[in-house]
C-alpha cells in the first residue's frame, strides 16, 4: 500500500476504528518516547484507534493504550483501506513492510 | 521474576513463595522489590519479583535497576542464577518484546506462559513447545491465579538451579535479534518484527477483540464526565467504607492502649519510669497505632482496584483535570488518599513514573486534611460554634477545602519554581476488567503494614520518649496551692466528706501536672517562642501545644487540657467543662484567649503545618534523601505561619 498524503495522518486525526502503520515517532522526550515504543507505539507496527479525545485510547498488538493527544500529534501513520483492520492481520510480517520512510 | 505490568507477575510470585515475602528497596534506589524464598529441590532459593516492565531500556529507574540486577550489578545482589519472564498469553508479541531482551541478559530463563486460560477463552492457541524451540528456552504454560501448571514450573526451575539434573537447559539462549540487525535504524521496529514473526508462528487464531466486556464498559468509565463522576463516587464509597469500619479496631487499639496504660500504671511504682512508659511509650505508640487500621483499609481497598484494573481508568479520566495544575492523573489517587493518612498516599505515589511529578506529589500530600487533624478541627469547631451543627460543616467543609487549594497551589508552584517542567504526558496501558485477587490484596495490605509499623514507629517511640522528656524534665515542687489543697483533702477526710476529698485531691493533681508543664523544657520552650506566635494571636500555653504537637498534630488536644488545668483525660470524657475552660480562659490583661480570629488562625495553622513525623519518616524513605523532608517541613511551617498571620491580622481587624 503506497503512502500517498491523504492516507496519512497523525494519532490524533484518526477516526475511531480507523487503524493505520506507524511510519513516523517524533517525540522529543526520548524516556517517553522509548516508553511509548516499548508499548508498541512505534514504527511499523498496526494501531488503531478506539476512542478518541484527549487522552485518546489505542489499540496496538491487542491492548489497549491511552495516551495524551500532545504526545498522539507527533505520532504519524499511513492509514489503512476502510476496513482492512477488522480482519485479522495478514501474516505479512516475514516479508518487510513499506516503512523505508522511517527516520 | 520479570514481566509486563499486568501480566500476573504478584500472582505468581505469592503462589511460589506463600507469604514468605517482604518488600524492601533496592540498595541505593527507590525501586520497590519484593524478595521471597523458595525451596527448590532441597535448596533454598531467593526470589526476587522486579517492578512490572515494558523494556529493559533503562529509560526508567526501574528499567535500570531491573536491567542491572540481571546482569549482576545491583551492590549486594549476585547475579541471579536464572530469570522467570512472565508471560502474558492473551498479549504474545508485546511481551515477547520483553523477553527477547531479557533473553540477551545472557541468563538460564524459563518462559512461565500466564493466563493461558484466558487466552483459550478469547480462542488463541499458543504452542508451547514451538515457542520453546523459537526462543531456545523452557516454555510453561500456567494460570498463576487458579494455580495450573505451578508445580510444572516448580519442576523445571528446579532443572535450572540444579546444572546436574540438565545441563542442556542452561545453555544460555542466543540472542534473538541477532539475525535482525540489518532490519532498519529503529531498534524497537527490529525487535517488535521479530516478536510478531515468533507470534504469528507459534499462535493461532489470534483476533482482534472488539466489543469485549471490557470496552464496553470502558466507554462509560473512560467518558470525561461520566468517568469522573464514576470516578469520585467509587473513591466517596472507599471513604465511607474507612471512616465507618475503622472505627471499630481503632476504637479497640485505643482501649487497648488504655488498658495497658492502667495495667503499668497499678503494677509500677510512682515515679519516672511509670511515667516514661505510660505516657511516652504507651501513649505515644498508640497514638501512632491507631491509624493503622485506617491505613490498611486504604491499601487494601486500592490494591483491589487496581487489579480490577479500575485505577488504570481513574487516571485516565483525571489526567485532563491534574495538567491544569502541573501533575499527571495518576497523582489523583495518592492526594485523594492523603484524606485518610498522608502516609499510605506517600507510599502510593510509587505509581507515579517521573520523578519530579512524583517528588511535587509527596511534598504536597501532608496538605490534604488527614484524619489526624480531625480531632482538632472538632475542637476549634466546638470553641466557636458550641451546638451549632451547620456553622460546624460549614467550618469543617472550609478546613478541608483549605487544604486542598493550598495543595494544588503549592504543586502548581513547584512545578514552575523548583521542579520545573512540564507533567509527564500520559502513556498508559488499559489492562482488561478482571476478578481482583482477595490474597494479592492482602498480602500487599499486610506488606504496607510492617512497613509503617518498623518506619514510623521506631521514630515515633523516639520522638515520644524526647517530647515526654521535654514534658517532664526539669522537675519542680507541688504549688503551693496543691498542696494546700491536698490538706483541705486530709482534713475533709477526717470529717468524712470523702466525696469533697476526692474532689480536692483531683484539683490538687491538676494544678500540679498544669504547673509541672508551666516549669519543664516544653513550657519553656512554649514561652521562649511566645514573641514568634504572638502575631497570630497564640499565647504560650497554645505555643505548648504547638511545640507538643510537633510529632503528631492531635496531641493539641490533650497537652491544652494540662496546659489549661483541666487534666489530660477531661478532654475526652467531659467535654463540656474542658471547652468552657478554654473559652473563660484569658491573658494576662483579661481579654480571652479563644477569640473568634484566635481560633480561625490556630484552625489554618493546623490545616497547614507539617506536625507529623511519621509522615517525614516516609517522605525520606520515598525520596532516599533528608533533603525532601526537610524542605516539606520548612515551607509547610513557613506556609502555616503566613496564613496563619493573615488570617488572624484580617479577623481582628474584622472585628474577631
Amino acid at each position: 500500500m503506497s503512502t500517498s498524503t491523504d492516507a496519512s495522518a497523525s494519532l490524533d486525526q484518526m477516526q475511531p476504528m480507523q487503524c493505520g502503520t506507524v511510519y513516523q515517532v517524533d517525540i522529543e522526550d526520548q524516556a517517553t518516547a522509548d516508553q511509548l515504543k516499548a508499548m508498541g507505539v512505534c514504527v511499523g507496527r498496526m494501531i488503531e484507534v478506539v476512542k478518541r479525545g484527549d487522552p485518546l485510547i489505542l489499540r496496538v498488538l491487542g491492548s489497549r493504550i491511552g495516551v495524551s493527544a500532545r504526545l498522539a500529534k507527533r505520532v504519524r501513520v499511513s492509514l489503512c483501506e476502510a476496513g482492512a483492520c477488522q480482519t485479522p492481520p495478514p501474516t505479512t510480517n516475514a516479508s518487510p513492510q513499506p516503512s523505508d520512510r522511517a527516520t | 521474576m520479570v514481566g509486563n505490568p499486568n501480566a500476573g507477575k504478584t500472582t505468581l510470585f505469592n503462589a511460589l513463595t506463600g507469604l514468605r515475602a517482604k518488600t524492601a528497596n533496592f540498595p541505593g534506589t527507590t525501586v520497590e522489590g519484593r524478595f521471597g524464598r523458595v525451596t527448590l529441590g532441597g535448596q533454598v532459593v531467593q526470589l526476587i519479583d522486579l517492578p512490572g516492565l515494558y523494556s529493559l531500556a533503562a529509560a526508567t529507574a526501574e528499567e535500570k535497576v531491573a536491567g542491572d540486577l540481571l546482569l549482576g550489578l545491583v551492590p549486594g545482589k549476585p547475579k541471579p542464577t536464572a530469570a522467570i519472564v512472565i508471560v502474558d498469553s492473551t498479549n504474545l508479541e508485546r511481551n515477547l518484546y520483553l523477553t527477547s531482551q531479557v533473553l540477551e541478559q545472557g541468563l538460564p530463563v524459563v518462559v512461565a506462559l500466564n493466563m493461558t486460560d484466558l487466552a483459550k477463552r478469547e480462542g488463541i492457541d499458543i504452542d508451547p513447545d514451538k515457542l520453546g524451540n523459537e526462543l531456545d528456552c523452557p516454555v510453561v504454560p500456567i494460570s498463576a491465579r487458579s494455580g495450573f501448571g505451578v508445580e510444572h514450573l516448580r519442576r523445571v526451575l528446579e532443572g535450572l538451579i540444579d546444572p546436574s539434573i540438565d545441563a542442556a537447559q542452561s545453555s544460555a539462549a542466543q540472542a534473538p535479534t541477532a539475525s535482525c540487525t540489518a532490519c532498519g535504524s529503529c531498534p524497537f521496529q527490529a525487535r517488535y518484527e521479530w516478536a510478531e514473526g515468533v507470534g504469528s508462528r507459534c499462535s493461532t487464531g489470534r483476533v482482534a477483540v472488539r466489543g469485549s466486556v471490557t470496552e464496553k464498559i470502558d466507554q462509560a468509565l473512560t467518558h470525561p464526565v461520566i468517568g469522573v463522576a464514576a470516578f469520585m463516587a467509587v473513591m466517596f464509597a472507599v471513604f465511607v467504607v474507612i471512616f465507618s469500619i475503622a472505627q471499630y479496631p481503632m476504637d479497640w487499639i485505643d482501649g487497648l492502649f488504655t488498658t495497658a496504660g492502667s495495667l503499668v500504671s497499678q503494677y509500677l511504682p510512682d515515679g519516672d519510669l511509670k511515667s516514661l512508659l505510660v505516657e511516652g511509650v504507651i501513649g505515644g505508640v498508640g497514638g501512632m497505632l491507631v491509624f493503622l487500621p485506617q491505613i490498611c483499609i486504604l491499601f487494601f481497598f486500592l490494591s483491589l482496584l487496581e487489579d480490577t484494573g479500575y485505577l488504570a481508568r481513574a487516571a485516565f479520566v483525571m489526567d485532563r483535570l491534574m495538567r491544569r495544575v502541573g501533575l499527571p492523573g495518576k497523582a489523583f489517587v495518592p492526594l485523594l488518599s492523603a484524606h485518610a493518612c498522608a502516609i499510605p498516599a506517600i507510599m502510593a505515589s510509587r505509581v507515579i513514573e517521573d520523578k519530579r511529578d512524583r517528588l511535587v506529589t509527596i511534598l504536597v500530600a501532608p496538605l490534604m486534611t488527614c484524619s489526624a487533624r480531625i480531632p482538632v478541627y472538632a475542637m476549634v469547631t466546638a470553641l466557636l460554634f458550641w451546638h451549632e451543627p451547620l456553622m460546624g460543616a460549614l467550618l469543617f467543609t472550609c478546613a478541608y477545602s483549605l487544604g486542598i487549594i493550598a495543595a494544588l497551589t503549592m504543586a502548581f508552584v513547584f512545578k514552575r519554581t523548583i521542579l520545573k517542567g512540564e507533567s509527564k504526558p500520559l502513556v498508559l496501558e488499559l489492562p482488561s476488567y478482571k476478578v481482583p485477587s482477595l490474597r494479592n490484596a492482602l498480602t500487599l495490605m499486610y506488606d504496607r503494614a510492617m512497613l509503617f509499623i518498623k518506619k514510623a514507629g521506631t521514630i515515633i517511640l523516639l520522638i515520644s520518649i524526647a517530647l515526654w522528656f521535654l514534658a517532664t524534665f526539669p522537675k519542680s515542687d507541688p504549688p503551693a496551692r496543691a498542696e494546700a489543697l491536698q490538706q483541705q483533702a486530709v482534713a475533709a477526710e477526717a470529717q468524712g466528706q470523702s466525696q469533697l476529698a476526692t474532689e480536692l485531691l483531683t484539683e490538687a493533681e491538676r494544678t500540679t501536672s498544669q504547673h509541672a508543664l508551666m516549669h519543664s523544657f516544653a513550657g519553656r520552650m512554649g514561652r521562649a517562642i511566645e514573641p514568634v506566635i504572638r502575631p497570630l494571636g497564640f499565647d504560650w500555653q497554645i505555643g505548648v501545644g504547638v511545640i507538643s504537637s510537633f510529632a503528631a498534630r492531635e496531641v493539641i488536644v490533650s497537652t491544652l487540657s494540662v496546659v489549661y488545668g483541666v487534666g489530660a483525660d477531661t478532654a475526652d470524657e467531659n467535654p463540656q467543662t474542658f471547652y468552657e475552660t478554654l473559652r473563660a480562659a484569658q491573658r494576662l490583661d483579661g481579654t480571652p484567649v479563644f477569640t473568634t480570629a484566635t481560633c480561625i488562625s490556630l484552625l489554618v495553622f493546623y490545616v497547614l503545618a507539617m506536625q507529623c513525623l511519621p509522615t517525614q519518616a516516609v517522605t525520606k524513605r520515598e525520596t532516599n534523601s533528608w533533603k525532601w523532608p526537610a524542605f516539606q517541613l520548612a515551607y509547610m511551617t513557613v506556609l502555616a505561619y503566613t496564613a496563619s498571620l493573615v488570617a488572624y491580622q484580617v479577623a481582628s481587624a474584622l472585628g474577631g
